[in-house]
């Protein structure tokens, strides 16, 4: 089999993209009821659901840079449509390779590891949604105090907010994505074992 | 009237850098007035009204959750206020991907000097996330049919059927875009010309001028 | 000198032991029409691709001998190279075009080779002479029919001038009217010198216009020099004459209870007033020209649509097969697919119904696996076992072979003969085989309602050539 990403193999993760950008919108909808902090765990929503597609990459192609090629194609998408942060992309695409270095190469990697490197993928986009949110924490503050609300009765409202950007948040997009492989695997196993005679 | 798509993109770049600098009033009336008058420019009024009124739900929703005493108030209107700074991004976003073809697109980009086959794949997500949303219908569609519709009792099934085949399709469809583009040559090196006209007019170079500047102001005045 | 030549070329897959085609050899010239017939699955579209370069590009096989593209060798050419010359028209609607826009379609291959403006514009006209596209230009191409989407493929690919066109199974999608539009857009190609190639099983169109025939089977070519040398062969061929073929006649259909039925429907401007009854027993063929509102009646029966006047009454949910069977195949292998929404089947039941489709040996399978016809036969089996009272089917026989043809033929009217049978179908030879009754629909009404018997078999015939001469009608006002 050939190592290399051939242009058939990029339709196929661009297509995949398309799939994932749309289960990111859903994920969008879902998030919105949680507020902010939804907002900082959306890319473990989106991983939840996107498991599948991240094994299908594995299981159809398992080449070397899939991963940060699709990591690259959905920061390109998102540039485009307004979430482009140099931060985010440079977190996001450091931890597609890790990724990458940790489960392709091959179609059979095993489900732990995809699990693992679905996790690492979207801590990465995380990470580049938390930062720009505490600006926006700050900004918002600074919005209201302007206004004449007291700085302790902001800080009171933020505080939380900004304490859960960070570990918390963290821990649980990984742990989000890590699940979302396991439900990727649970309805696309089936489906992945029975081959043409 | 023609609006480069590097003006768009320029537009989506610099929103969300000027964001983190926050403090004056203005910069989001700017990005907001500045995306509207692209709209209008390119006469898309309809659509224009439209994410004016999900802004106005928007604007409404975090005014009222403030009101609210306790932190959940706080929280929606911190999640609302930051929903509504990127309305601008969206309706720059919708011009990218529903007003510009995928060949303007190509052609638009080239002067990023970024590989021809990244910009292609690239294009092809922007053009097939219409396409497969459109589809999801037919599958929903053909799963009441076959006596499985959506079911919140049996979400994972109900996800997979719905997920699944069209994996499987993305597989399919890649084998026929790929023979479609290589007989329509592409992989041909060297420059690509375009029908329509994208290089960079004069309301172009103005609009970004006028980007570059009101940001810059909006963020060192504050 | 030869435009296309091969010599003995042979091409074996990846992974295969045996040649997928070998010892193929032929030379055409310019300004000739060649039909290729086979099977499905006998090689046809491994030799159209490896007359258009995609075969070695993404093929990642082995090849075998020579292919010649005037003169020189294809191994030696890239494949922008070889689109040069050779212009391809899919027969997959949804993914042949790269863009959503006509006008952007037909120029993007001209955009690909860097041409200026002004050599795109009197590219444009230059087609325009030899083809309608102006109908065509600036919309979008999800909103053309299946007629004018073969058009603008066929326009795209004459874009860049190319001296060859490879059709791969053009009538798989188009009606009767469009079909022989197709011919007469065939004729003019080859009266500007080009060389046409046509891949099909259904021939029809091509009656008396193949300059000469390359069959396809047992993995090798067998040229005959003639389109009348090959109708002689011993090949069981799709009818070059439609309406003078031999065709068994079907007895008289008992009906029984209805099962469907509409009264006064009217939806958009589509429809206008459509009532019908659909009764257990009979099989119901709908035809009608492409737009007539065929889908949309359809898809008023299964529920999908409400009528804006009228109504429609179907007591219990109908089996809908649709024209693309990817958007309806959930299952992990061909037999577990039959136990969609109905629960474990009985084994003997499965079984029956799948050696009768020729899907036995695929049970276990995945159906994405299949083949285009195979999951056709596929959905049918469905259909067969899912206790519906109405069973509608969308084109069932679109790019299906005759024995294939045949076999679908077969099991729709068994199914008949227990419950309502809907099918939209174009394609005459499954008609006359299948049909109890024929509702033709024009101009938003059913225009013509009647049982199919030997007498009434004229009627079925005018209707036909009456789709035919609407359209050129139209094509002379335009």
């Amino acid at each position: 089999m050939n190592r290399k990403l051939k242009m058939k193999d990029l339709v196929l993760i661009a297509l995949l993209t398309a799939v994932y950008m749309l289960l990111y919108m859903v994920s969008m909808v879902v998030v919105s009821v949680l507020g902010p902090f939804g907002h900082a765990i959306s890319p473990g929503i989106c991983g939840l659901l996107s498991g599948a597609v991240l094994l299908f990459m594995n299981r159809r192609l398992g080449k070397m840079w899939e991963y940060t090629v699709f990591t690259l194609l959905v920061m390109g998408a998102f540039a485009l449509m307004g979430g482009g942060y140099l931060p985010w992309l440079v977190s996001s695409v450091a931890m597609a390779v890790t990724a990458d270095l940790l489960a392709s190469g091959s179609r059979e990697t095993p489900v732990w590891r995809l699990a693992a490197a679905s996790g690492l993928l979207h801590v990465g986009q995380a990470w580049g949604a938390i930062i720009p949110s505490v600006f926006f924490v700050e900004s918002y503050r600074s919005h209201w105090i302007e206004r004449g609300v007291s700085a302790e009765e902001m800080d009171g409202y933020i505080r939380f907010t900004r304490g859960a950007m960070g570990l918390l948040s963290t821990a649980v997009v990984f742990v989000l994505a890590a699940l979302g492989m396991y439900l990727g695997y649970l309805i696309l196993h089936k489906h992945l074992e029975k081959r043409k005679a | 009237m023609r609006v480069n798509p590097l003006v768009v993109l320029l537009f989506n770049l610099l929103l969300p850098v000027a964001v983190m600098f926050p403090g004056n009033r203005f910069q989001h009336l700017f990005f907001l007035s500045f995306a509207s008058f692209i709209l209008l420019l390119l006469r898309r009024g309809r659509r224009l009204a439209l994410f004016l009124c999900v802004y106005a739900v928007f604007l409404a929703a975090s005014r009222v959750s403030l009101w609210h005493p306790g932190f959940a108030g706080g929280f929606f209107s911190v999640f609302f206020y930051i929903s509504m700074q990127f309305i601008p991004c969206l309706m720059m976003a919708s011009v990218l991907i529903g007003d510009y073809s995928p060949g303007e697109l190509i052609s638009a980009l080239q002067p990023l000097h970024l590989p021809r086959s990244f910009v292609v794949s690239l294009v092809i997500v922007l053009r097939y996330i219409p396409t497969f949303r459109r589809e999801f219908g037919y599958i929903r569609e053909s799963m009441r049919l076959r006596g499985v519709p959506y079911s919140v009792r049996r979400p994972v099934q109900s996800f997979e059927f719905f997920l699944v085949p069209q994996l499987f399709r993305c597989a399919l469809l890649a084998d026929e875009i790929t023979a479609a583009g290589l007989t329509k040559g592409i992989t041909h090196p060297g420059r690509r010309s375009s029908y329509y006209d994208v290089r960079m007019q004069w309301s172009d170079y103005a609009l970004c001028a006028a980007l570059f500047l009101g940001t810059g102001v909006l963020i060192l005045w504050r | 000198m030869a435009v296309i030549e091969a010599r003995s070329y042979a091409f074996t897959y990846p992974g295969e032991e045996q040649a997928a085609i070998r010892d193929v050899t032929f030379r055409i010239g310019g300004g000739e029409i060649i039909l290729i017939a086979g099977d499905s699955g006998s090689g046809k579209s491994t030799l159209l691709r490896s007359l258009n370069g995609l075969i070695p590009e993404i093929a990642e096989g082995r090849t075998e001998g020579g292919r010649f593209l005037d003169g020189k060798d294809m191994d030696g050419l890239s494949i922008c190279e070889i689109s040069r010359k050779v212009g391809s028209v899919f027969q997959n609607p949804r993914s042949q075009f790269f863009t959503l826009n006509s006008t952007s379609e037909m120029v993007f291959s001209m955009e690909n080779y860097g041409f200026a403006r002004e050599e795109m514009e009197r590219r444009l006209r230059e087609i325009e002479r030899d083809i309608p596209i102006a109908p065509l230009m600036g919309r979008e191409i999800f909103s053309l029919s299946s007629g004018e989407r073969q058009l603008l493929a066929l326009a795209s690919a004459m874009s860049l001038g190319p001296d060859i066109l490879l059709f791969d199974e053009p009538s798989a999608n188009l009606d009767y009217r469009n079909a022989m539009r197709l011919r007469r857009l065939l004729a003019k190609l080859r009266s500007l010198g080009k060389t046409v190639l046509v891949a099909d099983h259904r021939f029809f169109y091509l009656d008396r216009m193949a300059d000469r025939v390359f069959l396809i089977g047992q993995r090798t070519l067998r040229c005959f020099a003639s389109e009348a040398a090959f109708r002689e062969s011993s090949y069981n061929t799709r009818s070059f004459d439609l309406f003078g073929a031999d065709f068994p006649v079907r007895p008289r259909a008992e009906t029984g209870e209805c099962a469907a039925s509409m009264k006064n429907v009217s939806k958009w401007q589509v429809l206008k007033s459509v009532s019908m009854e659909l009764r257990r027993g009979e099989a119901a063929v709908l035809v009608g020209a492409n737009g007539a509102g065929k889908t949309t009646l359809a898809r008023l029966l299964t529920g999908a649509l409400r009528p804006d006047r009228g109504t429609v009454e179907v007591p219990r949910l109908p089996f809908y097969v649709m024209q693309d069977a990817d958007y309806q195949l959930f299952g992990t292998s061909v037999e577990s697919e039959l136990e969609i929404g109905r629960g474990k089947l009985p084994g003997g039941e499965k079984e029956r119904v799948l050696r009768e489709m020729n899907l036995w040996q695929y049970r276990d399978t995945h159906p994405f696996s299949l083949s285009g016809g195979e999951k056709q036969r596929l959905q049918i089996a469905a259909a067969a076992l899912s206790g519906a009272e109405l069973i509608i089917f969308d084109e069932p026989t679109s790019g299906l072979d005759v024995s294939s043809m045949e076999r679908v033929s077969g099991e729709i009217v068994r199914l008949s003969e227990s419950r309502a049978v809907l099918v939209i179908s174009h394609d005459y030879e499954f008609i006359r085989r299948t049909a109890d009754r024929i509702i033709y629909l024009k101009n938003g009404r059913t225009e013509q309602d009647f049982c199919l018997t030997e007498e009434t078999v004229e009627r079925l015939n005018h209707i036909f050539t009456d789709m035919e001469e609407t359209d050129m009608e139209e094509t002379d006002e335009s």
